[in-house]
């Protein structure tokens, strides 16, 4: 009886235990098979990570391959605010650290969240700041960030990008699809404190670096360019000015600068005024520089020869109920020296001979009412309205350069066509693109749009033009070594109210230098010059020292 | 004779168990190692970067500009009636050919061997060679 019991004990516990036993082997067959996809995932999503590999942005390089925007690493401050314990205290001192406001930073550190920024991409110097606070919680990871080395060097043309390296003006908005590159990807696994394991990597597709772009502007002559404005608008306190020096045979662009300008390593705090690239967005009434065009026109139409003469009236010369005035009363001149001494009536009464459709036709020959073409966003075309919409009084003003707008950038590409024996052409910025070996991916040659006027009457213009420096206006773009040709400009600027301002000018220079073969065009605008407003005696001198300057320059490179 | 049998085959499994247990450890070494290295290299790269961002910013025209100033020192261009042309630059050399930059070496202080002298001798350059003594 005793041992029935015992044995009835040993089954009845052999018999839960086998049952416990099969219950956990059906559950374990049931988590390995039926509930494997779902507890698969949640292993892949703990331990499989996928990186995004952010492609490094393309350098920006001048044409003697001097770095003019690149980028590199810095830090990027992040905090965790789940692990934190006093953050009031954190935010304090890391906005002390970080030029921050204390109450934005402690409203990040609030949130419920593994990963907040603080800051991205701070300086070294808050970076070691940051660092020596040893708070727990805070790191850093590195981004990538965009650097000028030489300030406010090119601004312009350069432009700017975002905090995500996103270009937002300039070339880098307009070349961003090739100096972005492409994101890679990494596939891996990661060990418990978020460590890669590369060696169980699954997928690696490397990124694709941006690629670099190579441009027409010189570094050297760049800064010439710059310093020799500056100068001006500094000392006529002048509200903006402008700049364009290039090669008249192929439309490189060896400079161009405006101010005010802003430094690139900080534009987000740049002034408003300081933005827009002043020699392709800001149009204005040229003035006497137009003179060039209608020089042309007569010429090429041998309306005139270059020693026709016309009576400049003594400086006063009635036209219906308007008067014009020349501003020193001339007697006789020949045509040569119309333009030399710019006389207003003098070229009203030459270009009379021209007529409004052929003194049209030029106008839109020499590019004005058109975009150069630059390979810059936001150019202007500037205003020239056909004749069918001049007034009475057009054919009057236009040939000295009122009733059209025009930009400094359409000024340098029309005193090119004189440079370049009557060829216009489209100014160009970029010269190449090039991959991180360096070799070139794509090249931009020199376009030259049309034929405008013929060489013998680009020759003639040379000419007249060198008088004017010689003998004429432009006097002060004199350079001692080299001949030098040019017009000068002094537009009055339209009233807000409508007529003509009696002290806001427009002052300009545009010429080119050797005389007899030029190699370098420039144009040289200035908006509202104070105290002296002549375009020879505030733009002209500004053109003799870059252009004397820069031809040192090349011929030392040489 | 079967538990030998059975021992042996477990032994087996544990050695291969032990092995593939030791294999998993070094690749997650390996693993941390390369991690060490990539920093490592990264850390080396940013740091070119950044000297190559100081020198362009040390060469930077308005930069070295400044400095002079700074230092009350003015530079100027010589004007062209100063500039004297030198020896030719290697550039030219090279350009002008292997028998001209040949003949220019030799016209430095440099001892000509007998045959290239007994050739030169012939040469068009011969009146032009500087001998030494």
């Amino acid at each position: 009886m005793h041992s029935g019991i015992l044995r009835a004990r040993q089954t009845a516990v052999f018999v839960a235990f086998f049952l416990l036993l099969t219950f956990l082997l059906l559950r374990l067959l049931y988590l390995q098979t039926v509930k494997h996809s779902f507890y698969a995932r949640i292993a892949n999503q703990q331990h499989i990570v996928e990186i995004e590999l952010p492609p490094k942005r393309g350098t920006i390089f001048d044409r003697r391959m001097r770095v003019l925007a690149v980028n590199f690493n810095t830090d990027s401050v992040y905090a965790n605010p789940r692990i934190m314990d006093d953050k009031r205290d954190a935010a304090i001192r890391l906005a002390a650290a970080l030029n921050l406001s204390a109450g934005d930073v402690y409203a990040r550190l609030r949130r419920d969240k593994a990963f907040v920024w603080i800051k991205r991409k701070v300086t070294p110097a808050e970076s070691s700041r940051v660092k020596g606070l040893k708070i727990e919680g805070v790191d850093f990871v590195k981004e990538s960030k965009r650097f000028y080395p030489n300030s406010s060097l090119a601004c312009h043309i350069m432009g700017a990008v975002d905090i995500d390296n996103k270009g937002l003006e300039g070339l880098e908005l307009l070349n961003d699809r090739y100096l972005k590159g492409k994101s890679g990807c990494l596939i891996s696994a990661q060990d418990a404190r978020r460590k890669l394991l590369q060696s169980y990597q699954n997928e690696f597709i490397p990124p694709k670096n941006g690629h670099s772009l190579v441009l027409t502007i010189d570094e050297v002559i760049q800064n010439i360019a710059e310093r020799e404005l500056f100068k001006m608008y500094d000392k006529y306190h002048a509200k903006g000015a402008s700049i364009v020096v290039m090669n008249p045979k192929n439309g490189d662009i060896l400079a161009l600068a405006n101010f005010p300008n802003f430094d690139l390593n900080d534009h987000g705090r740049r002034p408003a005024d300081s933005v827009r690239n002043r020699a392709i967005n800001d149009f204005f009434e040229p003035g006497s520089v137009f003179k060039v065009i209608t020089a042309s026109g007569l010429l090429e139409e041998k309306a005139v020869s270059l020693n026709d003469t016309f009576f400049c009236e003594n400086g006063e010369y009635k036209i219906g109920s308007k008067t014009l005035h020349d501003v020193h009363p001339y007697g006789t001149l020949t045509f040569k020296q119309v333009i030399e001494k710019s006389s207003n009536i003098g070229t009203i009464k030459a270009a009379s001979l021209l007529g409004p459709e052929r003194m049209y036709k030029y106008v839109k020959a020499f590019g004005f009412g058109d975009t150069t073409g630059i390979d810059l966003p936001g150019e202007v075309a500037g205003i020239a309205r056909p004749p069918s919409k001049w007034s009475k009084i057009s054919m009057n003003a236009i040939p000295m350069g009122q009733e059209v707008t025009v930009t400094a950038m359409q000024l340098a590409c029309a005193i090119s066509v004189i440079a370049d024996n009557g060829y216009l052409v489209r100014p160009r910025i970029v010269k190449a693109i090039i991959d991180e070996k360096g070799e070139t991916v794509k090249e931009f040659p020199a376009i030259v749009r049309r034929k405008v006027i013929t060489p013998e009457t680009a020759a003639l213009m040379r000419y007249i033009l060198k008088g004017v420096v010689d003998n004429g206006t432009g006097r002060k773009a004199k350079i001692e070594e080299y001949t030098t040709g040019g017009k000068t400009g002094t537009g009055q600027k339209v009233e807000p109210s409508g007529g003509y301002s009696h002290d806001k000018f427009t002052a300009s220079f545009i010429g080119f230098v050797p005389a007899e073969k030029p190699a370098m065009a420039i144009a040289v605008c200035v908006d509202e010059p104070r105290v002296v407003y002549y375009g020879g005696d505030v733009a002209a001198p500004v053109f003799r020292n870059v252009a004397d300057q820069t031809l040192k320059y090349l011929r030392a490179k040489r | 004779m079967k538990l030998s049998k059975w021992l042996l085959s477990i032994i087996v499994a544990v050695a291969i168990s032990l092995l593939y247990v030791h294999q998993q450890v070094e690749l997650v070494k390996l693993s941390y190692s390369i991690d060490c290295k990539e920093a490592a290299l990264k850390y080396m790269l940013d740091r070119r970067a950044r000297a190559g961002y100081n020198v362009n910013n040390l060469e930077a025209p308005s930069r070295l500009e400044n400095a002079l100033l700074a230092q009350k020192i003015e530079v100027a261009y010589p004007k062209r009636a100063q500039i004297v042309k030198g020896t030719p630059s290697p550039i030219r050399m090279a350009k002008a050919g292997a028998k001209s930059a040949t003949r220019l070496r030799t016209a430095a202080v440099e001892k000509r061997s007998f045959l290239t002298g007994f050739f030169e001798f012939f040469g068009i350059g011969a009146e032009a060679f500087a001998k030494e003594k």
